[in-house]
């Protein structure tokens, strides 16, 4: 997942694709489109939520940021 | 017997003495206690030797949650229920006991902060829907921390905690949760929670600080407060944007949907892209065989049919022509078959016409039969070998 693309925002992207393709009120093409869009989007979505593991990063004073993994 | 009294007379006399001793303030243990379903309190005030009923109307603000056992100072007048016969305490506030000082701090400070607006639903931030990104202010070695990171991780892993250790309670608190909330507004956290566990009120006091109230008031980012027990209020509480009862419920807020919940929501979003890109396939589809059917189709079948009429037409008209060709040939043929029949060379002799011949070979008409000493004379019935006799010296033709 790329730094600005939010989790948040793929899946509202996500729901808008399913939205249009529900809407029918499209050309083949763009379905084609859309659903490409939207299969890859579940997709990163899915590795994203699957692979995750919990990220602490402990705030210090001087800003350096240390992670440490929490079991 | 001029002092008997009425039962009445006697309650109104005890009334007045017990109403005349105006505002009185005590302290005692709590039991019995009842919230009822109007919103007024009634319990008992009791020590060691004694117990005086209290009642406390709804009107009347707490800003704990009494519970049996519970050791407070009232403040109040007494009251007297003629018709029931008995007396109590009508309360204006209730304290716990020992902490009065504090109670007092708090409530002045609660009453600034609510006059400046601090506490306006109106300018609450909305507690984003779905954070990836968490600061937690707390204590490193508390329970909360623990509680907190569990919850988030059971729920959703993918959240990425950024978490500031931060004194809460004694010495170095209010400063420590002040940068703390300073500096967690500075990560990429979409929201920041400030908790502890449970404890006294002392324990509690950093987060019923001004300062501390007015740096959560200018943050710009959300803030969840997370103060000990559910019962437990701290001026933090009400200047956040969302209180939550425990650090483990704020937790919860912060992770509405679980991993789980949100896996399912993607196999949903699967099945409905694929359920809708499938219907307009089919729709289009439908549009294809309609096409072909109604259009298509028709004009090519009414193009074949057209075709097939021409062929047929094509056909008939040949066989037409051959017929007739063939027809008008029999005719030539029969025609000729007559002529020929009548050209035969051998249709005069029926007529007595003769045909000369020479041992079977015809004489031609611009022969001279005068080379021939004998020839044969062919007619219809017979045929006469003759002898020349003579050659006349002129053509004779007497029969034209």
């Amino acid at each position: 997942m790329k730094k600005n693309d939010r989790f948040e925002d793929k899946l509202k992207r996500l729901e808008l694709i399913v939205e249009s393709l529900d809407s029918g009120e499209i050309s083949i093409e763009e379905m084609i489109v859309l659903y490409e869009e939207g299969i890859k989007l579940v997709k990163q979505c899915r590795q994203f939520l699957e692979q995750a593991e919990q990220k602490i990063i402990e705030v210090t004073q001087s800003a350096s940021q240390e992670m440490i993994d929490e079991d | 017997m001029n002092n008997i009294l009425t039962v009445t007379e006697l309650t109104q006399e005890i009334k007045n003495s017990l109403e005349n001793f105006g505002k009185i303030t005590v302290k005692g243990e709590i039991s019995n206690y009842k919230l009822h379903s109007s919103g007024h309190r009634y319990f008992t005030l009791k020590d060691e030797n004694a117990q005086i009923a209290c009642t406390m109307w709804r009107t009347r603000e707490i800003n704990f949650i009494p519970n049996d056992g519970m050791q407070v100072v009232v403040t109040g007048i007494l009251t007297v229920f003629p018709q029931r016969g008995n007396y109590q305490i009508d309360c204006f506030s209730i304290i716990p006991y020992g902490i009065g000082e504090l109670y007092l701090a708090f409530e002045a400070l609660k009453k600034k902060l609510s006059e400046k607006g601090y506490f306006d639903a109106s300018r609450k931030k909305p507690i984003p829907i779905l954070p990836m990104n968490v600061g937690i202010a707390t204590s490193p070695t508390g329970a909360a921390i623990k509680d907190m990171l569990s919850t988030i991780k059971r729920r959703l892993p993918a959240v990425t905690i950024y978490f500031k250790p931060t004194i809460v309670q004694g010495e170095g608190a209010e400063q420590s949760i002040i940068s703390a909330i300073k500096e967690l507004e500075n990560t990429p956290s979409e929201v920041i929670i400030i908790g502890r566990g449970g404890g006294s009120i002392e324990d509690l006091w950093a987060f019923n600080l001004e300062l501390v109230a007015d740096t959560i008031y200018d943050c710009k980012k959300p803030v969840i407060s997370a103060v000990g027990h559910e019962t437990d209020f701290t001026i933090a509480d009400f200047v956040a944007d969302l209180r939550a009862a425990t650090p483990t419920a704020s937790a919860e807020i912060v992770t509405p949907r679980t991993r789980i919940e949100l896996l399912q929501f993607l196999d949903d979003q699967l099945v409905n892209l694929r359920k809708s890109s499938f219907r307009i396939i089919e729709e289009k589809n439908n549009e294809i065989n309609y096409l072909w059917q109604d259009s298509l189709k028709k004009s090519i079948f009414d193009r074949i049919a057209q075709f097939n009429y021409k062929l047929d037409d094509y056909q008939n008209h040949l066989e037409k022509t051959i017929r007739y060709k063939l027809d008008f040939t029999k005719q030539k043929i029969a025609n000729f078959d007559g002529h020929i029949k009548s050209l035969n060379p051998l249709n005069p002799l029926n007529k007595g016409y003769a045909l000369l011949q020479f041992k079977g070979k015809y004489i031609k008409s611009d022969e001279s039969l005068a080379k021939y000493k004998t020839f044969e004379v062919v007619r219809s019935n017979e045929t006469v070998v003759a002898k020349l006799s003579h050659i006349l010296p002129e053509k004779m033709f007497n029969i034209i």
